[in-house]
């Protein structure tokens, strides 16, 4: 990082802290802390629930992903537009008409106290933990690629956050979300300019798009049926289509940002807006990546992209077998490169799949040496991160991107990072004042002592993330057991929220059973099949509506008390 | 607290686009199909 890029970056992220502050100088009752007085445009609504969606791993992660594997990922997101469309049609309007604060207080009028609470705390638990992550997965990569001590990139991301958080509330979180996301996306374009521009004069971009292709990087789109395989279209229709309604229809960190819509119109279109554009949007992300793929069919990349473990390997024992290595590896990839050349001349000709044929051979080799440095790697280090898909992009970015730029990308990165975790320390907040202090510990407490509240709520869920943030590097297994968590839960969450919608004839107690053995089906899936995740969601919420239903006979719901829906405690 | 105007919890307000909710939905599912379609094409013209 060059003088320039921290200026960039640190003029950057502190603009849109103090704009934040600035712009929520205003929020003194608890309408305006928790929901931003319900006073949001569409378009603020829409930048809101994308910037809390795009957490800095998905920038970091994305183009990889694409790199290594191309770009299927995309089918993840195509259950995303019909969820958009049923919650607009249906979600949006009972919570607009019953004005809650949060998804969980519906709960308790629709079904009982004993729901309300289960959803609550499942919320809680999941997020609370997930929080910690959202700062420190991309803190790690940044901090071993920079070489900047980790400890103090948490703290001052955490600080930043928490600050305008705590003071502004959901107003301060949905203008700074709106801010950071202009910046994601400027950010990612003007990357994605610069690779389009650093490929050879003589290469045009339909020929880089037809090397992607021919490597397998444009696999969009898969019609086999594997449950075991994560990405095709039937696991993105259906397995996403369950996970975009739990997430945006259940999730308070997604909730809280159109519940604060000025009407339901507005709700409405910020998340029909988020339906049109994320899949173009990842398919954008992704091709970036696939693009960075092609650059390096011309250019030599590194053996691996985790440099500080090649790094550490060329200071071990394994020196002289690494020197090797990559002597072989530079080698191979300069006879690469001339394939990938030979290839593009015989495009179109009888002589294209023998040249195809050549450089797959090639690929083969170059394989082969990444594996046997993989190996070397664990030898050296064996929690070393081998893996490098997430290190990808930012590699490029370093090593390729003008001064000042760099800078603007890792704004960018920063950026998506403290919008997620300031709309879920923001939920938090939500809920546990909302949910938990003012139903069952202070019932009478004026709008002041509740604002106070919120602010030491997200002071206290702050320090949580902060804190589990800190120690993450040394819980092992348990950070993938959290980053699953999510999975893990939604489905019952959601099995909840539509007993609550469209099961007029359910009450609490069978919901809440339901529930349970909905929740008991996922984690036995999880714990005893290779059933992939996104197929969860799904499980968990059939399963609790299918036990509701069948339970429901013995637990007949009494006549409904007159306006206890939704009423405020 | 800001009380809810009733035209802010008007279900049939149409949107800022379109005229209607219904063409809108239409639009946003069609957007889907438009875009699996193409990434379709993509997938099978340059494998």
């Amino acid at each position: 990082m060059r003088p320039l890029d921290w200026v960039v970056l640190v003029s950057t992220l502190l603009a849109i802290v103090l704009y934040g502050l600035w712009r929520a100088r205003r929020s003194r009752t608890l309408d305006a802390y928790l929901l931003s007085n319900r006073e949001k445009r569409w378009w603020t609504v829409a930048l809101s629930i994308m910037a809390t969606q795009a957490s800095a791993i998905t920038f970091l992660s994305t183009p990889g992903q694409a790199f290594t594997d191309g770009m299927r990922f995309i089918q993840f997101y195509f259950g995303l537009p019909i969820a958009m469309v049923v919650l607009a049609v249906t979600v949006v309007p009972i919570y607009h008409r019953l004005k809650v604060y949060t998804a969980y207080e519906y709960l308790e009028g629709r079904f009982d106290l004993k729901t309300r609470g289960l959803a609550a705390f499942l919320f809680l638990l999941q997020r609370g933990l997930a929080c910690g992550l959202t700062i420190y997965a991309p803190a790690v990569i940044i901090s071993i690629i920079f070489g900047w001590n980790i400890s103090w990139m948490i703290l001052i991301i955490g600080i930043l956050v928490i600050a305008y958080t705590a003071s502004g509330g959901s107003r301060a979180v949905d203008y700074t979300n709106f801010q950071q996301m202009l910046v994601i996306m400027f950010g990612m374009t003007v990357a994605f300019i610069v690779i389009i521009m650093r490929l050879p004069a003589d290469v045009s971009f339909g020929e880089a798009v037809w090397v992607a292709g021919q490597q397998g990087r444009l696999n969009a789109i898969d019609f086999s049926f594997d449950p075991r395989n994560r990405y095709n279209i039937w696991s993105g229709l259906i397995g996403g289509f369950f996970l975009a309604l739990a997430y945006f229809g259940t999730d308070q960190s997604q909730v809280g940002r159109y519940l604060g819509g000025k009407s339901i119109a507005q709700s409405r279109m910020g998340l029909i807006f988020n339906g049109l554009v994320k899949v173009p949007m990842q398919f954008y992300i992704l091709f970036i990546g696939a693009m960075v793929f092609v650059f390096y069919q011309f250019v030599t990349p590194p053996i691996h992209f985790n440099t500080v473990a090649t790094t550490q390997l060329a200071g071990s024992q394994y020196a002289g077998e690494f020197t090797e290595l990559q002597s072989a590896h530079e080698a191979v990839s300069e006879r690469k490169q001339a394939t990938v050349r030979h290839l593009l001349e015989m495009r179109g000709t009888a002589g294209e799949e023998p040249a195809l044929s050549a450089l797959r051979g090639v690929d083969a080799e170059l394989h082969e040496i990444r594996n046997k440095t993989m190996t070397l790697m664990r030898e050296v280090d064996p929690k070393a991160a081998t893996n490098d898909t997430n290190f990808v992009f930012l590699n490029f970015v370093l090593n390729y991107l003008p001064v000042g730029l760099v800078g603007l990308v890792l704004a960018a990165i920063l950026s998506a990072s403290m919008s997620s975790t300031a709309s879920e320390l923001n939920a938090l907040a939500s809920t546990s004042v909302i949910d938990i202090y003012k139903r069952v510990i202070k019932k009478d407490g004026s709008d002041r002592h509740y604002l106070i509240f919120s602010r030491i709520a997200t002071l206290f869920w702050g320090a949580v993330a902060i804190t589990f943030a800190e120690f993450a590097g040394q819980l092992g297994s348990l950070v993938e057991a959290v980053n699953q968590i999510g999975s893990l839960f939604y489905g019952t969450m959601l099995g909840i929220f539509l007993l609550a919608f469209y099961f007029k004839r359910v009450s609490g107690t069978p919901a809440f059973i339901g529930a349970l053995i909905g929740e008991a089906a996922v984690i036995i899936t999880w714990r005893t099949t290779e059933v992939a995740f996104l197929w969860y969601n799904a499980i968990g919420c059939l399963v609790a509506i299918g036990a509701a239903l069948l339970l429901s006979p013995l637990f007949p719901r009494k006549p409904e008390a007159p306006a206890t829906v939704g009423a405020r405690v | 607290m800001t009380e809810k105007r009733d035209d802010d919890l008007d279900e049939d307000a149409p949107p800022p686009f379109m005229g209607s909710w219904n063409r809108l939905y239409a639009l946003t599912l069609a957007m889907l199909l438009f875009w699996m379609i193409v990434f379709y094409w993509f997938t099978k013209a340059f494998e």
